[in-house]
């Protein structure tokens, strides 16, 4: 197949997944023609968020501090593509995407689905660390380190693409739990992510706790030169021969890894195994409540498809940032920067929910089906997230508490602080995702909530909605009385925090209407439905 | 009771229904029969409130589906044409799942088990519902909208893939709901079915209602050997020798 062909296929593909989600919106808009325009748009429209993460590690370039940066920005973008891919499969198996292309002669389908992948949004990861390599290029003169970070950046992102294939490989379509290699799978899984916790801990706690910026990265990647990414991390600024060698060397790792990986999972696609459970005891149908059973199901499909494993990843990933905010201020953990863990358990909440609703897929004809109204809806949705997402910001807060020689009252105050937080940009989130959905969705995708770009802003916006009292309280706080500094002043400031992060839950439920949602009370009938007419006033 | 008027659906300028007029009764299975497109997808999705009209009103049991949704859902079943369900769930995790939403009392789940048996999925009641064939998926969406014992039973193409002794129950079970005062709208392609099965049948073309009576009735009016002949008449498909013919002619 010649490469014209090819390219037109998988623009196909990707033009088809970005409709697949888009076709049941409201007016024309949502359902007119997915062209070239738009896959240039949905590309673009999430370049902002890769360039502000660019430019806000570019900046430490720039200030002469290590080029192992770098190392940090492969890293994000290692991250990403993983993610994306995970969730690009999952939409590609939900809507039967690779059941046009079977009775075609192509070879190598899978080539042609990830690039698909890249057409339909994977494409921008390629930028994230062109605005860092330019600051570093500026300030040092050496503009090759431009192309050799785009190289780098490439090769990163088919990394993390075959990551994702693996993962994808790994858990979903996996045994269940009811069986015994299925429970094995789940621990497994449970202890990789707490083992990666305590990686990221030993790595703070054993480098002197990162002080100053980034040193520990420097002196990592001086001793785990040859080691992707410290050695790509390097080899953007140094251009010696030994660099060059590593380039060709994981150029060649990497391509053979893809090669593996997009075999297997096309094969898995076209054939999907499946584990069947030995029936252990005779099925014995139960009732539950409404509201429980449904975060139940939100829960039991998440905890067995790869996105859960995801989800695991996002905790570490807060940990490290949380003390990169407290080095940044040049100092130690102390009571104030602290309070960051709360904007990123906001962040991973929030996040949370639009995984829960994508997760609903091709199936979400069941729920727009059955007698449940939007509010209900959105409302247990919020609570599925609530009791997956804030859970792994309790390390990063034990950990805080830990560093800071904080006591058990304080500790206490700062967990309740989160919750609220975290409950709170829940609430937001959902209320916000559930006023995009169609009327009666019976398929629901990224592409549902429009462009790449506009989760993000709601994420923002819930983070900002939800956590603004807890820097509130901090800043009148040290308006008034400066910073605190016996241990009486640091409770009342804790508890003030709690104390406003509660109320601004308070208002939240009120203020989103999710009162009615509540399984308290008894509903008569005329009810609002996920439905016509149901939405909450702008 | 169903009544359907000067209902219609406008996708994006493509009218996917046009003016239908139906009135369907308790207690009658009523067939939707007509080529691929012709709208009886999009009648079925409106009628069980999923899909909100453009002009025209629906009610279900006095129930008007685009303000009382929640409603109609608690007294519909809807079977859609393909059996999409969660995968990673088991059969027994989805009824429970479904029965819980529902709030049934816990003696519809006797029922439930007697479904179980007589479609016979027994054995796949703890394995992956990604895992079943389509047969058995159609099966487990089938047994799912019966939890609730509802008032009215949407079935879109419920038929495909299911092996012809659950037909022959499916048949059954259907033929004594409507003798229970239940309403049934069936869609399908399937002459034959809708002929042995539906009391009444309406034959649609390009989101208009061509024809509506019992079968009798149509092959009377139009003079017609079989239901067959009816649905070439009118959805204008006479002619099918010239088709095969230029279609020989190519390959």
């Amino acid at each position: 197949m010649d490469l014209q062909s090819g390219f037109t296929i998988a623009s196909t593909i990707a033009k088809e997944r970005i409709y697949q989600g888009r076709k049941q919106k409201r007016g024309s808009a949502g359902r007119r023609k997915i062209t070239n325009r738009t896959l240039w748009f949905t590309n673009l429209s999430i370049l902002p968020f890769y360039l502000m993460i660019s430019f806000f590690l570019g900046g430490t370039i720039v200030a002469g501090t290590s080029v192992g940066v770098f190392a940090l920005l492969l890293l994000a973008q290692l991250f990403l593509s993983i993610m994306m891919t995970l969730n690009s499969l999952s939409t590609f198996r939900d809507l039967d995407l690779h059941e046009p292309l079977l009775p075609l002669p192509i070879e190598r389908v899978y080539l042609l689905v990830s690039l698909s992948w890249l057409l339909s949004g994977g494409v921008a990861l390629l930028v994230i660390p062109l605005p860092a390599a330019g600051i570093y290029s500026l300030s040092t003169g050496q503009y090759l380190s431009i192309p050799v970070s785009f190289l780098w950046g490439m090769l990163t992102v088919l990394f993390g693409h075959s990551i994702g294939l693996l993962v994808t490989n790994l858990f979903t379509y996996g045994p269940s739990r009811r069986s015994a290699l299925g429970n094995f799978f789940q621990t497994l899984k449970i202890a990789g992510a707490f083992s990666l916790f305590v990686l990221w801990f030993l790595i703070i706690q054993y480098q002197g706790f990162l002080n100053p910026l980034l040193e520990p990265l420097t002196s990592i990647s001086e001793s785990l030169w040859f080691v992707y990414p410290f050695g790509a991390s390097r080899s953007i600024a140094d251009f010696s021969m030994i660099y060059l060698l590593s380039f060709a060397l994981y150029s060649l790792l990497f391509s053979a890894l893809y090669s593996v990986a997009g075999r297997i999972t096309w094969s898995r696609i076209v054939q999907p195994r499946f584990a069947v459970s030995a029936r252990a005891e005779p099925s014995k149908l139960r009732i539950g409540g409404k509201l429980r059973s449904m975060i139940r199901k939100d829960l039991t499909l998440s905890f067995r498809s790869g996105q859960r494993f995801l989800g695991l990843l996002v905790f570490p990933l807060m940990i490290l940032f949380m003390n990169l905010f407290g080095i940044i201020q040049g100092e130690a953990v102390s009571a104030i920067p602290a309070g960051i863990v709360y904007l990123a358990t906001a962040i991973a909440s929030g996040w949370g929910i639009s995984y829960l609703y994508i997760q609903e897929g091709e199936s979400a004809w069941i729920m727009s089906a059955l007698p449940v109204s939007r509010k209900e809806y959105a409302f247990q949705k919020a609570l599925s997230a609530f009791s997956l997402f804030p859970l792994y910001g309790v390390p990063a807060i034990l950990l805080v508490s830990f560093m800071g020689g904080f006591g058990s009252y304080l500790t206490l105050m700062q967990l309740l602080s989160a919750f609220a937080v975290a409950l709170t940009s829940c609430l937001i989130v959902s209320d916000s995702l559930a006023d995009m959905l169609p009327d009666n969705p019976t398929v629901i995708t990224q592409e549902t909530f429009g462009s790449r770009f506009h989760p993000l802003l709601i994420l923002l916006k819930s983070a900002i909605f939800s956590a603004w009292p807890v820097f509130a309280i901090i800043g009148i706080y040290l308006l008034a009385l400066g910073e605190p500094i016996s241990s009486l002043e640091t409770g009342l400031l804790f508890t003030l925090m709690a104390a406003a992060a509660a109320l601004n839950l308070s208002l939240t439920f009120w203020r989103c209407k999710f009162t009615g949602a509540l399984p308290l009370k008894v509903r008569t009938g005329g009810a609002e439905g996920i439905g016509p007419g149901t939405r909450s006033e702008p | 009771m169903i009544t359907v008027s000067e209902l219609s659906k406008d996708y994006d300028g493509s009218e996917a229904l046009r003016g239908v007029d139906l009135e369907i009764g308790e207690g009658e299975i009523f067939g939707l029969l007509g080529p691929n497109g012709s709208g009886k997808s999009t009648l079925m999705k409106t009628i069980v409130g999923m899909t909100e009209p453009t002009e025209g009103v629906v009610t279900l049991n006095g129930l008007d589906p685009s303000k009382d949704t929640i409603g109609v859902k608690r007294i519909v079943g809807y079977v859609p044409e393909s059996p999409n369900l969660y995968e990673s769930l088991s059969p027994k995790e989805f009824f429970e799942f479904v029965a819980s939403v529902r709030a049934v009392s816990p003696d519809s789940l006797e029922r439930v088990e007697r479904f179980v048996d007589a479609f016979e999925i027994r054995d796949d009641m703890d394995r992956d519902i990604g895992s079943l064939s389509f047969g058995m998926r159609q099966k487990v969406s089938i047994i799912a909208v019966l939890i609730h014992n509802p008032q009215v039973l949407v079935l879109d193409e419920c038929m495909n893939g299911l092996d012809p002794k659950s037909v022959r129950v499916l048949k059954e079970f259907l033929n004594s709901f409507a003798d229970r005062g239940g309403t049934v709208v069936y869609s399908t392609h399937v002459l034959e079915v809708a002929e042995k099965l539906c009391f009444r049948v309406a034959i649609m073309r390009k989101g208009r209602v061509e024809a509506v009576g019992s079968v009798g009735e149509l092959r009377e009016i139009l003079k017609s050997q079989s239901l067959e002949d009816v649905f070439f008449k009118v959805t204008e498909e006479e002619d099918l020798g010239q088709i095969v013919k230029a279609l020989e002619e190519t390959l």
